[in-house]
This record gives C-alpha cells, sequence and structure tokens, in this order.
C-alpha cells in the first residue's frame, strides 16, 4: 500500500494507494497518527485508489476520526469506489463520518 | 586585453631597463671626460702659471703674482688658485675670506717632505668648501714653491645632473610616444584575436537553429587578415557551420528513431491484441481450465499461441515459433496466425489438415524462407482423447498422476519449408487432472550469466513439483523460475507457454478451492491471493469477489485472533465451491466453540462519539453474504457463507 501526502491549504490531503487490510493497516495506523501528533487537524483521506478496506482498516479510521472530533479538528473522506463506499454504508460510518464524492468538494467542505 | 596588457607591460620594463642602462652609462662617460678635462685644464692652468710666474716669484713680485691667479680663478670650473713658496707658505691666494685651515695643513706637509709631487691630480674635500680635484705644479722644480690649481669637482655633478635630467625627460617623452603608438599598434593585433575569443564564446551559447549567424567583423577578419590569425577565423567559421550541420543530422535521427520506436509499440499491441489474452477464456465450460502467456523478447517477436472450438466438443489448440526475431519474424507471425485461425473454419478440420494447409499456403510465396515451427492438438472434451501434429517444435510436456512425461514427436516438419508435405496424426489421452504444456524455445534456451540454459530438464522437474496446480499457477510459477534463473541476463526470445488441464466431462466435477492455512498473517495473505485466482479463473463476478474476499477476511481474522487460547500453530480448513452460479464456503477450525453470529451487532446508528471500535467485522460480514450459518461438530467450528451474485 502506499501512502502519499499533499497540501492544500491548511489541508493535509493523504492519498492511498492498495489496500488497508490487516497488514496494511498498522502503516496507515502510523502515518495518520503522526500527522496528527505534527498538529494538522485537518485531513482529507482520498480513497481513489483504495482498492480494499476490511474492519480493521473502518478501526483505524474511525480512531483518527474520534481523535480529531476530540481536538476540534476535522476529518473528511472522498472518492470511495463502490464496493468500498458500500462497506461504508453497512457499517453506517457513511453517515457518522464526513464522506463526499470528490476531493474539490470536500476541500470546498473545509 | 589581457593580451594587450601583458604587450604594454613587457614595452614599459623593456623601456625602463634601456632608459636606466642609457642614463647610467651616460652619466658615468661624462662624468669621466669631465674629470678629464678639469684635470688637464687643472694641470694646464698649474703649470702655465708655474711657468709664466718664475720670475715674478723669484722677483718676489707677490701684487703680479696675486694679480694673474685672480685671473685665473674667473676660468670657469677653477675653484681657488695659490701659490706657495719653497719653505711652504702661501704667498698669494684667491680664497675668501681667507685660506681654509685645512689647505694649509694639507700643502705643508708634502713641501716639507720636499717631495716632487707631479702634477697628478688628487680629489680632496676641504670642509665647508666643497670637493676639489687639486693639482699643484712645481716652481722651478719645486725650488722656487709650488701652484695649487682646486678645479669645482660640484661644476662637473650639476653638469652630469642636467644633462640626465635633459635625458631622463626626453627618454619619457620618447617613451609615451613608444607606448602610444605601441597601444595602436598591439591593439589592432589583438583585437581580431580578442574578436575571435568573443565569437567562439558565444559559439556555446547559439541556438544553431538559425542559419550560421557570423558577424561582420569576423567575416572581414576572414577575409582580411592573412596571418595567423586570418586562419584562425577560417577554422572558427568552418567549425560552426559542422556544428550546426552535426546538431541538425543528430535532430533528425533523434526524430526517425523515435518514430521508429512509437511504430514498434503501436505494432507490439497489433500483434499482442491478436493472441488471446481474455482467461478463462471458456469460463462456462468446466470440462478444462487453460491458461497461456507470451512475453516477447523485444517490442515485436516471432511467437504465437491459439485456441478455439471447432465444435462444442472440440477444442483446437497450439503453438508455434517463427524463424528468426524481430519485425520479420513478427510479421510472419501475424500471417501463419492469421491462416491457422481461418484454416480452423472449414469442413472437418483436423490438427494435421490444419497444419498441413497453413504450411501450403505460407510455403507458396516464402520469398525470404522464413519457417516456422507448430504444435498443433485437438482435444475431444467428453474424452481427454488428443490427436495431435508436431511440426518440428518442442514436443510437449503431459503431466500425469504426478509423473512429467515427454509427448512423443510426430516428425513432421516445421511449415513454410516444403509446399506439399503430409502431415501425420500421433494421439494421446488425458485423464481428469492431467495437464498438457506447451512451451517454446524461449523458456528452455533461457540463459543466465554463466551461459547455461535453464534447459528441457529443468522445465520438466518444476512441472512435476506444479503436478496439482491450477494452470494460471503453472505458468506463473514456471516463469518466474525461467526469471529466477536469468537473474540480470536480458530476455533474448519470446517466452510462450500454454497449459491446459483436463478435468472431466461435466456435470461431476465442481469448481473447488480447497486450503488448510495456520493462523498467521503471513497464511491469509497467501490465501487470499489463493482466493482471488480461484474466483478469477472460474469467472466470479467483480462485486461477488470483493464482498467474499472481505467476508472471509474477517472471518478468518476473527479466528486467529479469538478462536484461540494459546499461541500454538491451528489450522483453519476452507472449503470454497462455485457452484450454480453461488458461492459456497465452509470455514472450519478446531478452536474453542466460538459463535460468532452471537456476539452483539453494533448500533450502527450511534454517533461518533458512542461507537465503539469493535464488532464491525462480523457485522460486515452477516451484511455482504446472503447466508451465514455456524454449528460445532465435536471439537470444530463450521461456518458457512453463501453468496450470489447480485444483479
Amino acid at each position: 500500500m502506499e501512502i502519499t501526502f499533499y497540501d492544500s491549504g491548511d489541508v493535509k490531503i493523504v492519498r492511498f494507494s492498495g489496500m488497508i487490510d490487516t497488514v496494511t493497516a498498522s502503516d496507515a495506523e502510523a502515518a495518520l497518527m503522526q500527522l496528527l501528533s505534527d498538529g494538522h487537524n485537518k485531513l482529507l483521506l482520498n480513497f481513489e485508489q483504495l482498492s480494499y478496506i476490511n474492519s480493521i482498516g473502518l478501526r483505524v479510521v474511525l480512531m483518527v476520526a474520534k481523535q480529531l472530533k476530540h481536538s476540534a479538528g476535522e476529518l473528511r473522506i472522498c472518492s470511495l469506489n463502490e464496493p468500498v463506499q458500500e462497506v461504508f454504508d453497512i457499517t453506517g460510518f457513511s453517515s457518522i463520518l464526513n464522506v463526499e464524492v470528490s476531493e474539490e468538494m470536500a476541500l470546498r467542505a473545509f | 586585453m589581457r593580451l594587450f596588457t601583458k604587450t604594454l607591460i613587457l614595452i614599459v620594463i623593456l623601456f625602463a631597463l634601456i632608459a636606466t642602462t642609457v642614463s647610467v652609462l651616460s652619466a658615468r662617460n661624462i662624468y669621466r671626460s669631465l674629470t678629464d678635462e678639469f684635470e688637464s685644464k687643472a694641470q694646464a692652468i698649474a703649470q702655465g702659471i708655474a711657468d709664466s710666474s718664475t720670475e715674478i716669484l723669484l722677483n718676489r713680485n707677490l701684487a703680479t703674482v696675486q694679480a694673474i691667479i685672480d685671473q685665473f680663478v674667473e676660468i670657469s670650473g677653477v675653484a681657488y688658485v695659490f701659490v706657495s713658496d719653497a719653505q711652504g707658505e702661501i704667498v698669494a691666494h684667491t680664497f675668501v675670506p681667507e685660506i681654509p685651515a685645512q689647505v694649509n695643513a694639507q700643502v705643508t706637509p708634502y713641501e716639507r717632505q720636499g717631495v716632487v709631487s707631479g702634477l697628478d691630480p688628487q680629489h680632496v674635500e676641504i670642509e665647508g668648501l666643497g670637493d676639489f680635484i687639486h693639482v699643484a705644479a712645481p716652481i722651478l722644480a719645486g725650488v722656487a714653491g709650488f701652484v695649487h690649481v682646486g678645479m669645482d669637482q660640484s661644476f662637473i655633478r650639476d653638469h652630469i645632473w642636467s644633462v640626465v635630467y635633459k635625458q631622463q625627460m626626453l627618454m619619457l617623452l620618447i617613451f609615451f610616444l613608444v607606448v602610444g603608438i605601441a597601444y595602436f599598434a598591439v591593439n589592432h593585433i589583438v583585437q581580431p584575436i580578442t574578436r575571435l575569443a568573443e565569437y567562439t564564446h558565444n559559439l556555446a551559447e547559439q541556438d544553431f537553429s538559425a542559419g550560421p549567424d557570423i558577424p561582420n567583423a569576423i567575416r572581414k577578419i576572414q577575409k582580411g587578415d592573412t596571418s595567423e590569425i586570418g586562419e584562425l577565423a577560417t577554422s572558427f567559421i568552418a567549425m560552426e557551420r559542422m556544428l550546426q550541420q552535426y546538431l541538425k543530422d543528430l535532430e533528425e535521427t533523434t526524430a526517425a528513431r523515435q518514430r521508429i520506436e512509437s511504430e514498434l509499440n503501436i505494432a507490439h499491441e497489433i500483434q499482442m491484441s491478436m493472441i488471446p489474452k481474455i482467461f478463462p477464456p471458456f469460463p462456462d465450460r468446466r470440462e478444462f481450465d487453460l491458461h497461456a502467456k507470451l512475453i516477447s523478447a523485444r517490442e515485436v517477436g516471432g511467437d504465437f499461441y491459439d485456441f478455439y472450438f471447432l465444435d462444442d466438443n472440440h477444442l483446437c489448440f497450439a503453438i508455434g515459433d517463427v524463424s528468426g526475431k524481430g519485425i520479420p519474424a513478427s510479421l510472419f507471425m501475424a500471417l501463419t496466425k492469421t491462416l491457422f485461425r481461418a484454416t480452423g473454419g472449414r469442413r472437418n478440420p483436423t490438427a494435421s489438415g490444419i497444419l498441413a494447409h497453413v504450411n501450403h499456403e505460407i510455403s507458396r510465396d516464402n520469398a525470404p524462407c522464413m519457417f516456422v515451427t507448430a504444435f498443433c492438438g485437438v482435444i475431444d472434451i467428453r474424452t481427454g482423447d488428443i490427436e495431435y501434429t508436431n511440426a518440428g517444435h518442442n514436443p510437449p510436456f503431459i503431466v500425469q498422476d504426478g509423473q512429467v512425461r515427454v509427448l512423443e514427436k510426430t516428425g513432421d516438419l516445421a511449415l513454410g519449408v516444403l509446399e506439399d508435405v503430409e502431415y501425420r496424426t500421433a494421439r494421446c489421452r488425458l485423464k481428469p487432472g492431467d495437464q498438457i504444456v506447451l512451451y517454446t524455445d524461449g523458456v528452455t534456451e533461457a540463459m543466465n550469466s554463466d551461459s547455461g540454459f535453464y534447459t528441457e530438464q529443468r522445465l520438466q522437474e518444476k512441472l512435476g513439483e506444479l503436478a496439482s496446480q491450477q494452470p494460471r499457477a503453472v505458468i506463473r510459477s514456471v516463469i518466474g523460475d525461467v526469471r529466477a534463473f536469468s537473474g540480470e541476463t536480458p530476455q533474448s526470445d519470446d517466452i510462450t507457454l500454454l497449459v491446459l488441464r483436463y478435468k472431466g466431462p461435466d456435470a461431476e466435477n465442481v469448481p473447488t478451492l480447497a486450503t488448510r492455512l495456520r493462523n498467521s498473517n503471513t497464511e491469509l495473505r497467501r490465501f487470499n491471493r489463493d482466493m482471488e485466482e480461484f474466483c478469477e479463473t472460474h469467472g466470479v463476478p467483480e462485486e461477488l469477489r470483493f464482498r467474499v474476499r472481505l467476508a472471509l477476511d474477517e472471518v478468518l481474522v476473527n479466528i486467529v485472533r479469538y478462536a484461540y487460547g494459546d499461541e500454538e500453530n491451528h489450522e483453519i480448513h476452507v472449503l470454497a465451491t462455485w457452484i450454480d452460479e453461488r458461492m459456497v464456503i465452509e470455514v472450519l477450525d478446531d478452536g474453542q466453540p466460538f459463535d460468532p453470529l452471537k456476539s452483539a451487532a453494533p448500533d450502527v446508528r450511534e454517533s461518533l462519539e458512542e461507537r465503539e471500535i469493535g464488532g464491525l467485522g462480523i457485522h460486515l460480514v452477516r451484511n455482504m453474504m446472503d447466508e451465514l450459518s455456524y454449528r460445532r461438530e465435536i471439537d470444530s467450528n463450521i461456518l458457512t457463507l453463501v453468496a450470489r451474485p447480485r444483479k
């Protein structure tokens, strides 16, 4: 899995490429936790190139979301493909998290 | 200007040297000649006075003597005159106001000694008065006394200085004149060189797309200057022209090469599109599994494979290798493959018939005398019988009961050699589970850095290890092995493999994946890959694949984490079946009794703060699968999942 970072104003965009599963979830967690401890509190997770996510990956996302909520930050997620969107819908994540269709829309919402 | 300053400094130094030398030499000369003159003058005067005043002195006519010497003191250069008598007393002098003590002291001694000193001049220094050339002339051989004449040396010195000064001034004038002239002269010579230097310096930054832009100044140099500088200018101009031409040629060559490369890439794509690449090619035919791969060495190559149904029960499959490489081989490959396909459409085709016809066609107009080795087989999928013809190609391997053997050749000629050839047929039979593996010599003749070949033996051994694998996995492993063998050595020939695994007539055999995995993450990863392949091989729809993958992921992770209280290794069994368009999966583990369905579903309506991190896995499984059931059998947990494709 590849994680790349971009900046757009004070928003940190994190693009995931590949899968967030049992093996790679800890890398995702470490990267995102690092961003939080560096003081970024506006994160946008771009899942356009994310082909797969399981419950462990969801757990990481939830944890980051809770932390940001706690520190008055913002977490948004964008560009989910169909299967991943379904996963988010089933687990109710799409209603408790801010999910947008595209990166531009997400950035505007910040 | 550096050349110029150099030359200038040289001239200045030279000039300074000359001026100094001249001045020094002339100063010395003047000094000497003037001194000589003064000395002789002094001597003449002294002697003259001495001779003419002998009587006067003897008569003691001092007034007259004084008058005489007063006259002589007027002569330029004469500083003083005095006369001393036999006793050494000075009787007449011209000193003003009085005789210096030093003179007195000096005069007396040599008269007292009675030395008749000659007229040898002496250089004396009188305190307070200066330097003088002193001459003493004897009167009557010294008996009557001496006449002393002193010449003023400062006179000489002043004269020298004045002359030297005038000289230096003149020299300076000439110097500036020379410098002025030299400046123009050197400039004149140096200027063309400077211009040329500038010109070549700018050459490096020039944009050569325009024509040679030779400044007029340079051209003038080239035409007007006949010295070495003119030659230099000519060379530079010629050089610039050559550079320009060279760059133009280079541009053209590069553009041409890029064109060819892009055309070759397109040709590669066209070639690759001629070969069936979609696998599994016949997902609805469960009697066999077939997979093939072609890796070209260059952009375009001469290997091919093909397969198609002659009718409902007969599958024709073939592999071929055109002699040679590159564009000629690829063109011939396109021709051969098209013929092969077209021939299959005729009535009652057989393997030998197809090859005979293809051979006939390509031999007919075979000007470049290229040939193609080929193997063609027709399998009756109801029985597993294969009828085949081998036209000079590497004999395929049959993998049967875990053994790998070589399929006997039919002894036939390669295609394209002779126009009318009869091709023979041989037969063999595959039992369910058997494989037939076709390959080209790009596999067996792959080289490593020690110039060793991969060889048929190695391939045979490898196929033995893969006897139970699906064709896709077999090909993947073989190619991986060949690549590992060659290492850094580049691929020199096309690598082609086709594997057909017979599974028996329909209805009895259902695609199944049975796996044992240990409770470790590595095994989970491996299982995911196997599952992915199984789904792809049997044409499971993409969206179903995702759901199955996620569900199994969650189930297995759960088992690995919770089913075992100890740190021991345990095995998990998974049986996946694709039957009647349904995916049925059974997961069996020998851990503690654990019914995942009993765990509370997370409340997905909770807000972000209220949500617990947990319980998501089983929730997902329940929603992704159409049916989910659990049962405990003796000491095992069995979880059954069923999923259907969504419309």
